[in-house]
């Protein structure tokens, strides 16, 4: 099976971790590792990752970057790949359920927790279990905390969103201890995570769009108490495509799977679920929903030249906002690549509103557009005047774009306990 | 120990770890318990220092027997650390292990089941072949104890013990009481009792399955968790039923894994499914309807690495049903931020599946990513569309419009892409690209030439020059420029080019020709190009009108094919779904290495030679100049290095010993050189400018013989080989060996058969001989 595991820092190539199951690798495998990193980043650039598997001389590594710290298997086995990329990715998070947190700092100060850990998980290669139940009861070292800054969290907090919850309570290591304080918190965290991914024609056409749900679920309640979750009862489960698109007025999953801990068997009938959440993170559905798509925003772009001056041009950009008023976006980034004769540029902005920011980074010729708060039922321009080093090429239209946005809002829902 | 002068490091490092020990003998046995119940000793902060002292690269041995008795403790952290010191320092300190036997036997019959397990898994860790028996022993005992944790221990050690010493283990009669393990009530322990039997029988293929183990696992599957389910569902593909019926209980059974939240659960079953059915095309048709789902489920949520190792599948799956995911084709498109070997794999799938429907709008797509901004995507993106242009002949024109739009950009990658494709395009539809190519005068600058956007671009001037005024002014400059464009390829082409607008218009060409056979005739570091410069100027002298013949354009067989034949390669590995098989494209003999010989083979090596036998890299000689870099099995591109060095004694030995042999002959028939005009010394000059090395030769007037050797870049694969040339039958005849320096036992089939290519060639350009 697995012949070795361990985590890599790539930036000083140290080896936070390395646990060598079945001895049979002799040489430097973390140091084959970060060589295959540094050709092919200096061959691609350092944003690119190499494929995530590799052979030298019949041993293989699959590895996952996670955070920037590279989680490693190596093995001389024909394994399912599937099996170990899941492996790595849930280790990842039991470390975290574990230590708190998943960090540099954090790895070294607990690596003998760490270390225990991967005994129980994995023995000769194979893996014996990942449940948080089970691991707890075997391992007896104490976690050691490390504060972790989370930007993203503090610009949450300026937002006023009744009822969730902030940082650090939900960055506590799951413990095997019961004292008096562990006993009075018993926090259970569930967030639903929905990813719109859509694209758009440059004549405002949809060209795909589709929505990836998961329900993550983070609990520290002692116990393993029975939770029932419910989803909106207009939920529609597609099954076969017989249904016709009129016919539908809900919303339909396309597919959907649950985690072990689910019992999923009224889910069909009534769109409820009973769930056992073991103690630490973990993802209990899955959902794709994909076909009519109601897009909550809508962006215009439009491409000008200006006559008389071979090296102008302009781009106009409108973005409209199709959810409810009293809806903030929090965090919307609209990044726009320009032709590769762009110098410099203007912005006139249209609408005179504050909170939004306009930054040219003249290396990668990209144009970022930053608004903080977008409101529901609003509409947002801005007006680009490109100035060139040298005359725009006939088709520079063609290297405006794609624009890519990304877009995060918190959309708070009723929880009935 | 290191005799003479020691560093003030190494005494520095003595002292502290004599420090250490004191601390240890010091430190009172003392064992608190907090409010918890959990046990703290004063002991396990030095334990810990003396765990990271270790991993820091110091010799800790001389605190073994003080770490011994600290494992003796109620304080669990402690006693685990001092079993981890113990289990990597026990083959160091041999004859100290003795001393922890004690606390080995005190815990193995401890009263917590925890302590009981860790005692026996470090026991059995300890690779000591002396300990064999007591491990044995133990190990009877551990598979019955009352506890689960303890037995499922006990089952992975059997493996370990296996590894360690196989007969012994073979002769105990484990394996039937491997088998009785599988009724455990713990699945836990049946799992591991799969693994261990999976792994101990792996020269039989693994555990035996019969109709009653197959129904057996079935019904308890659900009670493992996800990895044993993996591990049980890729068992159980084992399993041949007798008749369909059985077929269709085994599928309804598995239906619902199918969602489970694991992919190696769903791919897993997917693998038994597309198994089961083989045959059956309707069943199988609904079974790829089946599946789709969760698959593109897969692709829209996974990780990077689950997306990537699923796009592979998908290709595998697509050659098998040609419409699988047909209509989904937008699910390919790429997404923000995703990595660049997820997108590749994405354009391949897009080139299969684009019909006559949707190729407009995936070509649409695809040019968006022709951006220049990452050159492989752009590069690829370019290839893609080409691709489907040539299969689906109505997008052909529109192909070209985009194609037209994209060179006036001034990118240079995407430049020089496109004139590559350029040169595809004439061959498949020259009527349609003609036109286009007045424009090449315009954007040439652009194009990076030593790419292979150079010789694509020289062919298409060449090919429409005689109509573009500035033709043979280009190529004048090129030529005066040419020590900047040193590519083999690029050069070759650019006699080509010269010689056919030369035909089509001497007057303005004949000095730069003169010019341009000058300088490649007085070529000396490259071959290739003197002797076609050598040939063309014969050729131009002797008969033109031959000449005109020859350069009047063709078409060549477009390389198309060679797309065929992997789209083909892939479909043949389905049975190997759910494996790096797949992700590598190539059947597992091809990457596996044999992990250790068959069990009896054993009793001539001694115990501790075992695992060092096992290392790749044995300790190199001093002579031997064998790069040691390690090399990308799965690379693309064959070399051989030109370092590489053997000595007499050591060929006679490979010689004798390597067990892949191929004869082969090479025929000279057409070669325009008398052969005996050449020496020795010019055929070896020939071979080693190609890497192949000569050990020994000689020969008389009628035949010579050579002995040579080569060795694939970067690996320790040799190639020996003996050439015998007849000069009379105009026959060389090869006898080739290819084996591994270190006696590794490998598949060489795909070595030997780039070694031989290799070998063929070279011997025909020592002769001369055309293709």
């Amino acid at each position: 099976m697995i012949s070795q595991f361990f985590i890599l820092s790539p930036q000083r190539g140290d080896v936070l971790i390395l646990r060598d199951f079945r001895h049979d690798t002799p040489q430097d495998t973390p140091g084959l590792l970060l060589d295959r990193l540094k050709t092919w980043q200096k061959d691609h650039g350092t944003e690119q990752d190499p494929p995530p598997i590799f052979n030298v001389d019949g041993f293989h590594f699959l590895f996952k970057n996670i955070q920037g710290l590279y989680f490693v298997c190596t093995t001389k086995f024909n394994v399912s790949p599937f099996m170990i990329y899941e492996l790595l990715g849930r280790v990842a998070i039991l470390i975290k359920d574990f230590c708190g947190i998943l960090s540099e700092e954090c790895l070294r100060l607990n690596s003998s927790l760490v270390y225990e850990l991967l005994d129980e998980i994995i023995d000769y290669g194979y893996v014996q279990t990942t449940s948080t139940d089970r691991l707890k009861s075997y391992v007896y070292e104490d976690p050691i905390q490390v504060k972790r800054e989370n930007i993203f969290m503090n610009s949450l907090a300026k937002l006023k969103a009744p009822g969730t919850s902030l940082g650090s309570s939900s960055n506590r290591p799951i413990t095997h201890m019961r004292d008096e304080k562990s006993v009075k918190q018993n926090d259970v965290f569930i967030d639903v995570i929905e990813r719109l991914v859509a694209s758009f024609a440059s004549n405002g056409m949809t060209v795909r769009a589709e929505i990836d749900g998961s329900i993550q679920v983070k609990s520290y309640l002692q116990g393993n108490p029975e939770i029932r979750l419910g989803l909106n009862s207009n939920i529609i489960l597609e099954r076969n495509k017989d249904m016709s698109r009129s016919d539908r007025y809900g919303i339909v999953f396309e597919d959907y799977k649950f985690h072990d801990s689910v019992d999923p068997t009224d889910f069909e009938e009534h769109k409820r679920m009973i769930i056992f959440p073991p103690e630490g993170e973990i993802t209990i559905m899955n959902y794709r929903i994909s076909g009519e798509v109601s897009l909550p925003f809508r962006v215009f772009p439009t491409v000008m030249r200006v006559p008389g001056y071979p090296n102008r041009m302009d781009v106009t950009i409108r973005i409209r906002t199709d959810i409810p008023e009293n809806r903030f976006a929090n965090k919307c980034t609209l990044t726009v690549p320009l032709p590769h004769v762009s110098q410099s540029i203007y912005n006139e902005n249209m609408d005179g509103s504050n909170d939004q920011s306009v930054q040219y980074d003249n290396r990668i010729k990209n144009v970022i557009w930053t608004i903080n708060n977008l409101q529901g039922g609003t509409e947002q321009s801005i007006k680009i005047k490109i100035t060139g080093s040298a005359s725009f090429s006939t088709v520079a239209e063609l290297e405006v774009g794609p624009i890519r946005q990304v877009i995060i809002t918190l959309i708070s829902f009723k929880i009935k306990l | 120990m290191a005799s003479g002068k020691i560093s003030f490091l190494g005494q520095q490092q003595n002292r502290e770890v004599a420090e250490l020990g004191l601390r240890l003998k010091e430190a009172s046995e003392n064992v608190t318990t907090n409010q918890m119940g959990v046990q703290h000793s004063v002991k396990r902060p030095i334990i810990k220092k003396v765990l990271e002292t270790m991993a820091a690269g110091m010799d800790v041995s001389p605190l073994f027997g003080d770490i011994v008795k600290a494992a003796s403790t109620k304080d669990l952290v402690q006693k685990k650390l001092a079993y981890m010191y113990i289990s990597v320092q026990a083959e160091k300190n041999v004859d100290l292990v003795i001393l922890a036997v004690n606390t080995f036997q005190n815990d193995l019959q401890n009263e917590n089941p925890f302590v009981r397990g860790l005692a026996l898994r470090t026991l059995c860790s300890m690779r000591l072949t002396d300990y064999v028996p007591y491990m044995l022993k133990s190990l009877s005992h551990a598979l019955i104890d009352s506890s689960a944790y303890v037995r499922k221990t006990a089952l992975i050690s059997c493996v370990k013990l296996f590894h360690l010493a196989p007969k012994e283990v073979l002769d105990a009669s484990l394996i039937d009481q491997l088998y009785n393990t599988l009724r455990d009530r713990d699945p836990e322990v049946v799992a591991n009792g799969i693994a261990a039997l999976n792994e101990i029988l792996r020269s039989e293929g693994g555990m035996t399955i019969n109709a009653n183990i197959a129904l057996y696992l079935l019904q308890r599957l659900r009670e493992f968790n996800e990895w044993h389910q993996c591990l049980v569902l890729n068992t159980l593909i084992r399993y041949k039923p007798s008749n369909e019926d059985e077929k269709f209980d085994i599928l309804n059974s598995l239906d619902d894994r199918l969602k489970h939240h694991n992919s190696g659960v769903q791919l897993a079953t997917i693998k038994i499914f597309i198994k089961l059915t083989e045959g059956m095309t309707e069943i199988q048709q609904d079974v790829y309807k089946r599946i789709k789902e969760p698959i593109l489920t897969l692709l829209s949520l996974g990780s990077p690495e689950i997306v990537y190792s699923c796009l592979e599948h998908v290709i595998a799956l697509m050659n098998s049903s040609h419409q699988f995911l047909r209509e989904d084709y937008k699910y390919f498109y790429r997404k923000i931020k995703e990595p660049s070997f997820v997108t590749l794999r994405k354009l391949e799938i897009l080139e299969i599946i684009a019909t006559e429907k949707s190729s407009k709008d995936i070509i649409d797509e695809i040019s968006g990513y022709i951006t220049g901004k990452d050159k492989l995507i752009t590069q690829r993106s370019v290839e893609s569309i080409t691709k489907i242009s040539f299969r689906i002949e109505s997008v052909i024109s529109y192909s070209l419009e985009i194609f037209m739009k994209l060179l006036e950009t001034g990118i240079d990658i995407i430049i020089s892409s496109i004139i590559t494709m350029l040169e595809e395009f004439m061959n498949e539809s020259p009527e349609k690209v003609e036109s286009s190519l007045s424009v090449l005068p315009l954007i040439w600058t652009t194009i990076d030439l030593n790419s292979k956007a150079g010789p694509a671009f020289l062919n298409l001037l060449a090919i429409v020059g005689y109509e573009i005024p500035e033709a043979p002014y280009i190529l004048e400059s090129l030529i005066e420029d040419l020590e900047n464009y040193p590519t083999t390829s690029f050069r070759l082409q650019l006699l080509d080019s010269t010689v056919t607008l030369f035909l089509r218009r001497p007057v303005e060409c004949r000095v730069m020709l003169s010019k341009l056979f000058k300088i490649s005739m007085e070529q000396t570091e490259n071959l290739d190009i003197r002797e076609r410069a050598l040939f063309l100027y014969r050729l131009l002298q002797n008969d033109i009108e031959k000449a005109k013949e020859i350069f009047k354009y063709q078409r060549y067989a477009s390389k198309n094919n060679s797309k065929k034949d992997n789209i083909n390669m892939k479909s043949k590995h389905l049975p190997e779904f759910n494996t790096l098989s797949i992700l590598y494209g190539k059947p597992s003999e091809q990457f596996i290495v044999e992990l250790e010989p068959i069990p009896g083979l054993f009793s001539k090596r001694k115990d501790d030679d075992f695992f060092s036998s096992l290392s790749l890299h044995n300790i190199s000689e001093p002579d031997e100049l064998i790069p040691v870099q390690p090399q990308n099995l799965v690379k693309e591109e064959f070399t051989l290095s030109s370092t590489v060095s053997v000595d007499a004694k050591k060929f006679k030995s490979y010689w004798e010993g390597f067990k892949e042999i191929y004869e082969f002959e090479v025929s000279l028939l057409d070669s325009p050189i008398s052969l005996t005009r050449l020496t020795l010394d010019d055929i070896e000059a020939v071979f080693e400018e190609n890497n192949i090395m000569t050990m020994a030769s000689g020969g008389t007037g009628d035949f010579i013989k050579l002995f040579l050797y080569a060795q694939e870049t970067g690996s320790y694969i040799l190639m020996l080989c003996e050439i015998k040339l007849n000069f009379n039958s105009k026959i060389a005849k090869v006898i080739m060996k290819v084996g591994h320096e270190t006696d590794q036992i490998m598949n060489l089939t795909k070595h030997s058969e780039y070694f031989s290519q290799y070998l063929t060639r070279c011997i025909k350009i020592c002769f001369n001989s055309v293709n």
